[in-house]
């Protein structure tokens, strides 16, 4: 009994440690490295900038000092902006009405490129140097029914003029990552679904996870980490032919 | 979507949506917490051998991933109206309702609010409830009580707001 009860004093102790603002820690620590976000991400830091979307704006901040952001610009954009990605010198935003790219070589000059329409959905983004990949879905938590549910993708060398190469039709498609030839898709309730995207113009279904609800992805290495609505589950991809659970935590 | 007002003569009881508020002290502190039990389910980030999954509006999961095998729920960061982060060195940047906040969580079980830059978002979803068709009852949003955590559905005398167009 006094053994319960001292568990409870440290548990007590151990569970509860709140701040209110005024809080003046900004020491400088260790270690600068930026985290990874996934493809439904409305923020992205890219060197010293966090790049930061509300509904309509996207606002720069100068995070060369991390615990003291300082706002650089505040860009309008257009309404109903969802999703932000960076990659090199390049941001991708995107919105229910289509896909922006921004040259941020210069984050104080940012300097818009190009925006490539498409059909009202929601539409998560991911790039590499010459591909960008939209998923477009149509369900009504992305509020704007109607719409498309399909995989684009989109040829990307020319920044300024953005084309499309490919379409694929799916049945929810949600978040979305790439790794080598390899893009993976969250397929709603219908598990993830894995492409090879040698051939833009012929994505091939190459493998696939079922039996969960996928929402988004992030990849890193060989792990591939997958959140849905019943949990949080890791997979080996080395053998893309063999993806292998390793382990998940369950939300119920 | 918007909402208007109208007035009606008669008592009348309506089906509709009723906003939970919480103070707007308590929406703004920030709070480390033992693991617990996930609500609705939001994004993913990932930093270094930690996993941190939202909870929309509630804040995020922290799971240490060191061993992939045995991901271990080690704490819960509280940011009400979070939908959101990012992470740099030490720092965790989350949206905390209308403010975007600069967390050091060098100390993860303790906190440190670095900055606050106020009213960078619009609230969604925050003066009428959200996803519900056109022509719903709720009772209309009184700013003073705080802000709207989330609605319920409830029944409403002589409800003074409805969604519209």
């Amino acid at each position: 009994m006094k053994r319960l009860f001292i568990m409870m004093i440290v548990l007590l102790a151990f569970s509860y440690s709140c701040v209110k603002d005024g809080g003046e820690s900004g020491v400088a620590t260790g270690g600068d490295q930026a985290g990874q976000g996934g493809s439904m991400a409305k923020f992205s830091i890219s060197n010293n900038h966090l790049f930061v979307i509300n509904e309509s704006s996207l606002k720069t901040y100068d995070i060369s000092n991390p615990a003291q952001p300082q706002k650089m610009n505040d860009l309008s954009v257009d309404f109903g902006i969802e999703t932000v990605f960076t990659m090199g010198d390049h941001l991708f935003i995107g919105s229910i009405n289509g896909l922006y790219i921004y040259d941020i070589a210069d984050p104080i000059n940012m300097k818009f490129l190009s925006y490539y329409q498409h059909i009202t959905s929601c539409d998560p983004v991911v790039a590499n140097d010459s591909l960008a990949f939209v998923t477009l879905n149509s369900s009504a938590s992305c509020w704007w029914q109607g719409g498309a549910n399909r995989l684009d993708v989109l040829d990307i060398k020319n920044k300024i003029d953005p084309e499309l190469i490919s379409s694929l039709n799916m049945i929810s498609p949600k978040g979305l990552g790439i790794k080598g030839h390899y893009v993976f898709v969250c397929n709603g309730d219908n598990g993830l679904n894995v492409y090879d995207y040698t051939n833009p113009q012929n994505l091939v279904r190459v493998a696939g996870i079922t039996g969960i609800q996928s929402y988004d992805v992030i990849i890193r290495n060989e792990l591939l980490f997958v959140i849905g609505k019943d949990g949080f589950f890791q997979y080996d991809i080395s053998d893309i032919q063999n993806i292998s659970l390793i382990s998940n935590i369950l939300f119920q | 979507m918007v909402f208007l007002l109208f007035f009606s003569g008669s008592n009348t009881t309506k089906t509709g949506y009723r906003p939970i508020y919480i103070s707007s002290d308590i929406a703004k502190t920030i709070c480390f917490s033992a693991p617990q039990a996930m609500e609705k389910q939001g994004k993913i980030y990932i930093k270094d051998q930690y996993v941190f999954i939202g909870d929309i509006n509630l804040g995020v999961h922290i799971i240490d991933n060191t061993n992939p095998e045995y991901p271990e729920k080690i704490g819960f960061l509280k940011i009400y109206g979070n939908h959101d982060i990012a992470i740099k060195g030490n720092t965790l940047y989350a949206d905390n309702f209308d403010d975007l906040i600069a967390v050091d969580i060098s100390d993860i079980e303790h906190p440190v609010v670095t900055k606050r830059e106020k009213a960078v978002y619009t609230l969604m979803n925050h003066d009428f409830p959200p996803g519900v068709p056109y022509g719903t009852y709720f009772e209309c949003v009184d700013d003073s009580k705080g802000y709207v955590l989330s609605w319920v559905e409830a029944e409403l005398e002589n409800p003074k707001c409805y969604t519209t167009y």
